[in-house]
């Protein structure tokens, strides 16, 4: 099981969609932080990611984040593997469950 | 010009001089002389000689007398008409070795534009006179290329109109090398409002014009999403709210962030880029903090009618710039760019508003504004370049 506390082994504070619109952004968390896991289309063991201690997350942030993994390696796996864990916003696990779910549709 | 004083002007004191940098804009803040039959202080303080004190005039402070020979006095006579020659013909004055422009008078020169600011200088409040006044200083640019921007009659400030003013000098000094010079105004309230805003250190000054406040998140400004600076926003309006010490405003954080991206990807096109420009001033005893964020690029209904879905594009062509706001605002288009999982920005943050993490949520863009709290869509008395977003913390 492989464990990511964005807030401290990412950023604080979150930024926008693309590398190109400014530091921290949902594309490098996951280029950095996800990609690497989902490598190996053999591995299925649980990557559970800590939502708390940052500043906020921008929708841009996590549809990129999440939602542009999915469309990398597919909602199904990407439910599968991805937990998440957020007390201080109870609406943000099923945010990023929609923009997986989606990523799907075109 | 020493005999262009307004009695209006006599008297109140301006601290420093600014000069016109790159952008050409000069904001003057010191007056070393009250007119022209007064003896003048020519140089510094440390030019202080042991020649007697007179004074210029019964009842009047009394001035040193700097020269005593009939000989220095033509010269310094001659050498003031020298410079004054130079500054009307535009050249800098010959001890300014680092392009200072040294004005040492308040009014205009010749060859000036005077434009008058209004009293109330607030877009959302005034937004008849601030857009006139906008208007009459970019027309004059244009025209005459030196406007004079009278703040001394300026009562009070406000987030958005300071942010808007910064963001006509870069219109201006991206278009071409015009000269904006201007005064501070005489309330105490105001000038303090306009010299803790950071205003002045986004015009060149020679002079010591800034103050910090803890109660003013000084203007800042970039092209890139800055979470660092979203997050001292965030920060600094918890600091002066009424709120419960675990309240966590994510939801403007995560406003913030889509405001700069938008600007960022949407506001300027593709084949420019643009800025935003942000800031907050805390109102303690309303236990608010006024907040401002604006761009100067196309405008969100310029934007969406550029590339209007199908869906969508009567309304986009046929409706006007309030009515595209509104809409906007209420998540009734998908984005620009017409993917379905995209395009949560604007309705986010009217969300804040419904959630009661801010209040008062305004936007202009173009010839529309919207107020948000009662829905209130209006079209503005002339045109807004870019697009404004205001709110209060509550």
């Amino acid at each position: 099981m492989h464990k990511i506390v964005i807030a401290r082994d990412f950023s604080a504070t979150p930024g926008a969609r693309y590398e190109t619109d400014g530091p921290f952004s949902g594309q490098a968390f996951r280029r950095a932080q996800l990609e690497p896991l989902f490598a190996d289309a053999s591995d299925e063991s649980v990557i559970d990611i800590m939502l708390d201690g940052t500043a906020g997350y921008a929708t841009s942030f996590l549809e990129e984040a999440f939602g542009g993994l999915a469309r990398m390696y597919g909602s199904e796996r990407c439910r599968r593997r991805l937990h998440f864990t957020s007390t201080e916003d109870s609406l943000l696990v099923s945010e990023i469950e929609d923009y997986i779910n989606d990523a799907s549709i075109k | 010009m020493l005999t262009d004083n307004p009695a209006a002007e006599r008297g109140w004191p301006i601290r420093g001089i600014v000069e016109a940098f790159h952008s050409g804009v000069t904001f003057f803040a010191d007056r070393l002389a009250l007119s022209r039959s007064e003896p003048r202080a020519v140089e510094s303080a440390s030019n202080e000689s042991s020649a007697p004190i007179i004074s210029a005039r019964p009842g009047a402070p009394p001035m040193k007398k700097l020269y005593s020979t009939a000989e220095y006095a033509r010269r310094v006579k001659k050498r003031q008409e020298r410079e004054l020659k130079a500054r009307r013909r535009g050249a800098h004055s010959p001890k300014s070795a680092d392009h200072t422009i040294v004005r040492k008078y308040s009014p205009p020169l010749s060859g000036q534009r005077r434009v008058q600011a209004p009293v109330e200088f607030s877009l959302i409040k005034n937004q008849s006179e601030m857009l006139a006044f906008y208007d009459e200083v970019y027309e004059q640019a244009h025209r005459r290329r030196r406007v004079w921007i009278d703040l001394s009659r300026v009562e009070s400030f406000s987030a958005d109109a300071i942010l808007y003013m910064l963001s006509l000098f870069e219109s201006l000094g991206a278009e071409g090398n015009y000269s904006v010079s201007g005064n501070v105004p005489k309330a105490e309230p105001a000038r303090r409002v306009l010299t803790q805003s950071g205003f002045f250190k986004h015009v060149s000054t020679a002079g010591t014009s800034h103050a910090s406040s803890p109660d003013v998140l000084e203007v800042k400004s970039g092209t890139l999403v800055e979470p660092v600076i979203a997050k001292a926003v965030v920060d600094f309006a918890a600091l002066h709210r009424q709120r419960p010490a675990d309240s966590r405003p994510q939801g403007v954080y995560r406003t913030l962030i889509e405001c700069m991206a938008n600007t960022k990807n949407h506001a300027y096109g593709e084949k420019r880029a643009g800025k935003w420009w942000l800031m907050a001033l805390a109102e303690r005893d309303k236990g608010r903090v006024q907040f401002a964020f604006l761009d100067n690029g196309k405008g969100i209904p310029s934007t969406l009618r550029k590339n209007p879905s199908e869906r969508f594009r009567d309304l986009v062509l046929l409706g006007r710039d309030e009515q595209l706001i509104e809409s906007a605002l209420l998540g009734e288009f998908r984005t620009r760019t017409g993917q379905r999982y995209r395009g949560k920005g604007l309705p986010g943050i009217v969300s804040e508003q419904t959630s009661g993490e801010i209040a008062d949520l305004c936007v202009v863009a173009n010839r529309g504004c919207v107020r948000c709290r009662d829905w209130q869509s209006t079209q503005l008395p002339g045109k807004f370049n870019g697009t404004l977003l205001s709110w209060d913390f509550v």
